[in-house]
């Protein structure tokens, strides 16, 4: 029976995933927000469902996917979503901007007390304020912006994003918008009649001049303020354009946009609480795309999904409870365990997997594109090499790299994805399949290596100073797969800095710039080019390699995320201020890492001489027996 | 002690010091370019034999730590020397040395490239014709005489001669060019703007009523110093015509009659003249849509040659530059209004060398570890045998 | 040991060998690239304004831009409002709305809305507001005269004050309209007081200041040019005069211009020649050449080549700034003076050729002005 354990902990572990991929039921007689989150638009120049929209704008807006209200109710992306885009003076009432510093609320004269959460309607009367505080921080640089400037400008752009989404699909504030638009559609012809009328001298009906003049000034405000695109091309080849702009436009083609109508009734019915005419009209707008534009609402329809089932946040949970299984299988020497282990990183490696190639899919781009989807590949490559060195040497120590390295990196694409869409489309110079398949993937492999053989190399200090179990043979593994691991990383990482030289070089002439991102490549390839060299040479043995590569983690933490907050370059990012306290403690605790180690050998508990038992301890022999008694 | 000298230079433990001397190099220049910018902190500390301090040249300077230009001359030394001393020919060892083949290649070719490539920018409106590129960081005093029928003759003088010079006399003038103030980087103002106490430094043209500034030199990557001068022409049979302010932000050329001829001066960026010309028949930027993320800028050029009889349209976008003559154009830039392209021209004989390395260098790595991997996986077949 | 006594040789040219390289490569990284005077000889280039580089240039490797920020115009106006002003909630149309009570019950409602540049012209718009009063229709030229020109650093705003009951109205709250509007490159702002006829005479004042305030606020570039709210222009004798060149003719003023002129030109072009003005300075130099180049398709300049472009001409009794610009086809000559707190342009487009032909015309003109 205990044979099964590898097997009984796989199917557990697929069988709860399973469960969390099953859709939600939606009742019958509820909104059926579901399918209204399926509904493809356009929005920072890439066609995704509104249900993205949702998780995107509440994330950027107030760092959660979900919404917790007083009172304990909680709110999907899509709920809140429909209520800001429908439901305006609802919507101002919900706790969703954060604000954490004390200068900020002092500018509203408010004071600082544990509720960080705080409503659009509570900050209305001091927009004009924090547009111009916003105003003064944007002149500056990232880096050169005080705590207080950086918070009140987050501040301004959540609010100008909020104000955007409220005027994307309808005025903020329309009662009765399918009306209005009856009254726009019916009075666009007679008012077309009397400009000509009027331009012709003749007399004409002022009232019909008037209305449409109105009505033309209200749809240019919402035109210029939409944030969110959602009248779709009516031809194969055309534009995508926002509400406001599609009215303006139905003035010279002398009807309106049929989605445009949808909308206005969706929102009338969502306002009313008329749930069946809500559902109807969303199902009819779905039933559009699957007729006109089949593709669109296939890949729309793909990443709602991906949504849901979440990929990564699962196989980091899968990642976690493999690396226990492997840490468990070392204390009770079990092979059960271990097998158990490999068959969960199994899984998660599918999962991970799964959600990297539909990332692929959705982008039509290699997989690295963005520092988001840099942490995804990094541990992605990671752990399939890491794999690999635990089905060669079947020793535990390969499965748990890959659960540490498989969470710790999904754990930071997960603070990376606050920004915005981490779908995000590429600008100019980086649109060429090309580069970004060869040179990005090869660098960012060239970081899985290190981070692995760093990750290998604390295995071997922290078992070999702290507990007793680095026998021989297992350093001399630990010693060959570090080894091992750094030539398949200097390989790589080579070939990634000389491709990313030969792609600029190719783009704007110049070989090598000296760029921060560059310096930062090049000093990966120098290390591990050192490394090689010092051990060939015989200055460091396994204890000096393992050394090594754990100030390889440093170097390559430098590389990938300390040059981007230097604020100098082609690859800077502001918002890399938070991770800043976390890289430098993750440099300091690799340096104390090889300060133990470098203690002496004798001093590790695995390489200690065996203990001389004291005079207290030695073996008693026992008195001798009387003649005739058995031994107790 | 020859041959302990050359026992230094061929050994393992050089090649560590300069690499680890590289690596500690490579760290402090990029966190120096926070505030020095990249083009300052690459000159201090890539491109110099030594780092010194202290940094702005006043004075007594001592060398503190070898500069990017020594490591790599004697990482390049000591490649050759221990290769040379140690060269055995087995193929257990080839892919060291194609490894170490291609370093060599790469390390000569970025020495190379930094000696003889040549930078600079082509801006064009919509509809401009130009047969001359521009440097960025340089700028030269043209003195132009305009006296022939056709053709101009051009004395280029460099900004760095303008710099270290007092008097310049050159063969091809009928005057000297004496240099009273020189400043790097300059504001200019007119005399009402400048305040009490302004005093032009030039009594001719319109430089009679304009005050010079000096300010500090421009570090950001996308600023330029703009430069200006008092030059004093003193013709070379007596007397003189008064002195000129020539600056890079001056615009139009002044004029002056010598010897019977029709001299202009100006100080603009230094010129490179070729024998063909590119004119901008469109620029273009596309965003994606509701965005102000780009998504790709082109410029549709005609180049005309005369020489070689061509004359055809070419379009320059992101990733796909024009080659032609020896010269490299990229697209680079823009102006904020979409009105006119920045084109990058770049003049690399050597660009071939980063190519051939790279993949020489590859093809000696993956012998090299392959050979390691062959033999694990061997050794591990005949220890579970 | 394979051949000790070859290897030997070997080395020593070898070691030779790498002394020379070394320092030739030192010499060679020492000495500076592109620092000899060189002369070459090019074909004559045509006269050119070369533009400052770095101004305004964009490289095309930079990250993308960050969200368009700034908060759409919220409840409250931009600048503060006079103490009697009431602010009211905002329809969907209005950016801002006040209410201004007065004594017996009379009121006079404030508003303010940015429209799109389709907004009609200003001319269509007073004829609206006057059929709002109940009064019929008036021309361009009536417009011309009865209209405000208020300078301000987003632009010149027209002020009309207008006056009507229509049937069935409430004299408490109707009677006068004191309206503003201004366009610019992609909107339209209108500014509007409608109320009880003795109310909005009151505040004509401050609704005045108001609007300057706002217009103001909304560009960040250069020191506002507030003007005092002055009595509106009356039909009085003309402070300016002048003798036309022959072959000018008068052509009616629009509502931005004091007077214009057209001259003819070959091949049945024309030139347009007009005559504006505004309270206050109008501006630097910089200023007013770069808009000149700007409405003839050239790029601008900075402010120290502007000053070689600008030449003084004296005349009787006083002195003109003038400025002659050339573009690919057109030209414009322009001269300019300031006196009594008003500036006055003079400003000449038109074909190269015919310009060149007219200038003497042109400069007689000026020399003309009298005030």
């Amino acid at each position: 029976m205990k044979r099964f354990l590898p097997w009984i902990i796989l199917v557990v572990a697929a069988a709860c995933i399973a469960a969390n991929w099953l859709p939600p039921k939606t009742a019958k007689d509820d909104f059926d927000l579901s399918r209204f989150g399926e509904i493809p638009v356009l929005v920072g120049g890439r066609i995704k469902p509104l249900d993205t929209v949702g998780r995107n704008s509440l994330l950027i807006i107030h760092g959660k996917q979900e919404l917790r209200l007083e009172g304990g109710k909680r709110l999907s992306a899509m709920q809140w979503l429909t209520d800001v885009l429908f439901n305006a003076p609802v919507a101002d009432q919900y706790p969703v901007f954060v604000v954490q510093n004390a200068e900020v609320l002092g500018l509203f004269g408010w004071q600082q007390s544990d509720r960080k959460y705080f409503s659009f309607a509570e900050f209305a009367p001091f927009l004009k304020q924090i547009d111009e505080q916003a105003a003064q921080s944007d002149k500056l640089e990232g880096v050169q912006r005080s705590a207080y400037q950086s918070a009140i400008l987050n501040l301004r752009n959540g609010l100008s994003l909020y104000q955007r989404l409220k005027n994307s699909i309808q005025p903020e504030g329309a009662e009765n918008f399918t009306a209005e638009l009856q009254s726009f559609a019916s009075s666009v012809p007679g008012a077309a009649t009397a400009a000509r009328q009027r331009a012709m001298g003749e007399n004409f009906d002022k009232a019909n001049l008037d209305d449409v003049a109105q009505m033309i000034q209200r749809y240019e405000r919402l035109s210029d303020m939409a944030y969110v695109l959602a009248a779709p091309p009516l031809e194969p080849n055309g534009e995508w354009h926002s509400v406001g702009d599609s009215l303006l436009r139905s003035v010279a083609l002398g009807e309106i946009h049929p989605i445009v109508t949808e909308y206005a009734v969706i929102g009338d019915a969502y306002r009313a609480n008329d749930r069946t005419l809500f559902n109807q009209h969303v199902q009819l707008v779905t039933d559009w795309f699957a007729k006109e534009r089949p593709n669109t609402m296939k890949r729309a329809w793909f990443e709602f999904l991906i949504n849901r089932l979440q990929p990564f946040s699962q196989s980091m949970t899968l990642y976690v409870l493999a690396f226990l299984l492997a840490c468990a299988s070392w204390l009770r020497s079990s092979n059960l365990l271990r097998r158990s282990a490999f068959y969960v990183l199994l899984l998660a490696l599918a999962i991970h997997t799964f959600g990297l190639f539909s990332r692929m899919y959705l982008q039509e781009r290699p997989p690295v594109t963005n520092l988001y989807s840099s942490a995804i590949f990094i541990g992605w490559g990671a752990v399939i090499v890491a794999l690999i060195l635990e089905r060669i040497f079947k020793d535990g120590i390969g499965a748990a790299c890959a659960g540490a390295i498989g969470f710790v990196t999904l754990i930071i694409a997960h603070h990376l994805a606050g920004s915005g869409d981490t779908l995000e489309m590429l600008q100019a110079v980086l649109d060429t399949n090309i580069w970004l398949a060869t040179h990005v993937v090869a660098i960012t492999t060239g970081y899985s290596a290190m981070f692995l053989a760093g990750m290998l190399a604390i295995i071997y200090v922290v078992r070999g100073v702290f507990t007793r179990s680095l026998k021989k043979q297992t350093a001399d593994s630990l010693a060959r797969m570090t080894y091992g691991v750094i030539c398949f990383a200097t390989l790589f990482s080579f070939v990634g800095t000389v491709l990313g030289g030969i792609w600029a070089d190719q783009s704007w002439g110049r070989f090598w710039g000296w760029d921060p991102k560059e310096n930062g490549a090049v000093l990966i390839v120098l290390w591990c080019a050192i490394t090689l060299h010092a051990r060939w040479g015989g200055f460091i043995r396994q204890r000096g390699l393992m050394i090594m590569a754990l100030f390889g983690n440093i170097v390559t933490s430098f590389s990938w995320f300390g040059v981007n907050m230097l604020g100098v370059g082609l690859h800077s990012y502001g918002f890399m201020q938070k991770a800043f306290p976390w890289l430098v403690g993750f440099m300091i605790s690799q340096l104390a890492l090889m300060a133990v180690a470098a203690m002496p050998l004798e001093k590790w508990r695995s390489f200690a001489p065996a203990r001389v038992p004291s005079r207290g301890e030695q073996p008693q022999i026992p008195a001798p027996l009387p003649a005739g008694q058995a031994p107790t | 002690m020859l041959r302990k000298l050359v026992d230094i230079f061929t050994s393992l433990k050089l090649t560590i010091v300069c690499l680890a001397a590289a690596m500690a190099l490579i760290f402090a220049g990029t966190l120096a370019q926070v505030h020095l910018g990249i083009h300052e902190a690459q000159q201090r500390y890539f491109q110099s034999m030594f780092v010194w301090w202290p940094p702005d040249g006043r004075g007594f300077q001592i060398p503190i730590f070898p500069g990017g230009h020594l490591i790599g001359a004697v990482l390049l030394i000591n490649l050759i020397a221990a290769h040379l001393k140690r060269f055995r020919w087995s193929w257990r060892k080839l892919g060291i040395h194609l490894t170490h083949a291609g370093l060599i290649i790469m390390l000569a070719g970025g020495l190379f490239t930094d000696l003889f490539a040549v930078e600079s920018h082509m801006q064009l409106a919509n509809g401009d014709a130009k047969n001359y590129s521009e440097d960025m960081r340089q700028t030269e005093l043209a003195v132009i005489d305009t006296s022939g029928d056709d053709l101009d003759q051009v004395t280029a003088i460099p900004d760095t001669v303008l710099r270290h010079n007092r008097v310049i006399d050159h063969f091809s003038l009928p005057f000297r060019i004496a240099v009273r103030n020189f400043y790097q980087n300059s504001r200019l103002k007119t005399l009402n703007q400048a305040g009490e106490g302004a005093r032009p430094i030039a009594n001719q043209g319109p430089g009679a009523m304009i005050a010079v500034e000096p300010v500090m030199r421009a570090t950001a990557v996308d600023e330029r110093d703009v430069p200006s001068a008092a030059i004093e022409i003193l013709p070379k049979d007596g007397g003189s015509l008064g002195t000129w302010l020539v600056s890079d932000a001056l615009g139009a050329p002044q004029t002056f009659a010598c010897g019977g001829r029709t001299w202009m001066i100006t100080l603009r960026p230094s010129r490179y003249y070729k024998p063909y010309s590119v004119t901008l028949q469109k620029f273009t930027h596309e965003k994606y849509a509701g965005t102000e993320i780009p998504k790709d800028f082109s410029s549709k050029v005609s180049l005309i040659d005369p020489e070689r009889s061509v004359n055809r349209d070419v379009l320059i976008y992101m990733n796909h530059p024009l080659r032609y003559r020896g010269e490299t154009f990229y697209q680079a830039g823009f102006q904020k209004d979409d009105s006119a392209t920045i084109l990058q021209v770049v003049h690399n004989p050597s660009f071939i060398a980063p190519y051939v390395a790279c993949v020489i260098v590859a093809a000696g790595l993956l012998v090299q570890f392959g050979f390691h991997l062959v033999g694990f996986s061997r050794q591990r077949r005949r220890a579970s045998a | 040991m394979v051949g000790i006594g070859r290897g030997c040789w070997v080395m020593r040219i070898s070691k030779h060998f790498i002394i020379y390289l070394g320092l030739c490569s030192a010499l060679l990284v020492s000495c500076q690239k592109n620092s000899e005077i060189k002369v070459y000889r090019v074909s004559k280039a045509p006269p050119e304004q070369s533009t400052p580089q770095q101004q305004d240039a964009m490289p095309t490797n930079t990250s993308a831009p960050r969200m368009p920020g700034g908060l759409a115009p919220a409840a409250e106006s931009a600048v503060a409002t006079p103490p009697n002003w009431e602010a009211q909630p905002l329809s969907q149309m209005r950016q801002a709305s006040f209410l201004v009570k007065g004594d017996n019950g009379a009121v006079a409602d404030v508003s303010f809305v940015s429209l799109g540049s389709a907004a009609g012209d200003v001319l269509e718009n007073v004829n609206r507001w006057l059929g709002q009063l109940g009064q019929p229709p008036i021309s361009e030229q009536k417009l011309g005269e009865m209209a405000q020109r208020l300078h301000t650093s987003l632009g010149d705003v027209t002020i009309v004050d207008v006056a009507g009951l229509p049937d069935n109205a409430d004299p408490a709250r109707d009677g006068r309209i004191i309206a503003a509007m201004v366009t610019t490159t992609n909107a339209t702002l209108f500014f509007k007081m409608r109320g009880n006829a003795d109310l909005t005479e009151a505040q004509k004042g401050d609704f005045i200041k108001w609007v300057a305030a706002v217009c103001n606020a909304q560009t960040q570039t250069g020191p506002p040019q507030v003007a005092e709210a002055g009595p509106p222009q009356t039909t009085s004798a003309p402070p300016i005069k002048w003798t036309t060149p022959d072959g000018w003719t008068e052509v009616p003023p629009s509502s931005m211009r004091y007077a214009s002129f057209s001259a003819p030109a070959e091949d049945g072009g024309k030139i347009d020649i007009s005559v504006v003005t505004f309270p206050g300075d109008g501006g630097s130099d910089a200023d007013n050449v770069n808009r000149w180049r700007g409405q003839m398709g050239l790029a601008p300049v900075d402010a120290n080549a502007v000053t070689s472009q600008v030449a003084a001409l004296k005349t009787e009794d006083m002195t003109f700034s003038t400025t002659d610009i050339a573009g690919n086809k057109t030209r414009t000559i322009a001269a300019w003076t300031r006196r009594d707190g008003r500036v006055w342009f003079f400003k000449a487009t038109g074909p190269n050729a015919a310009i060149e032909k007219e200038r003497p015309n042109f400069v007689k003109f000026i020399e003309s002005v009298r005030f």
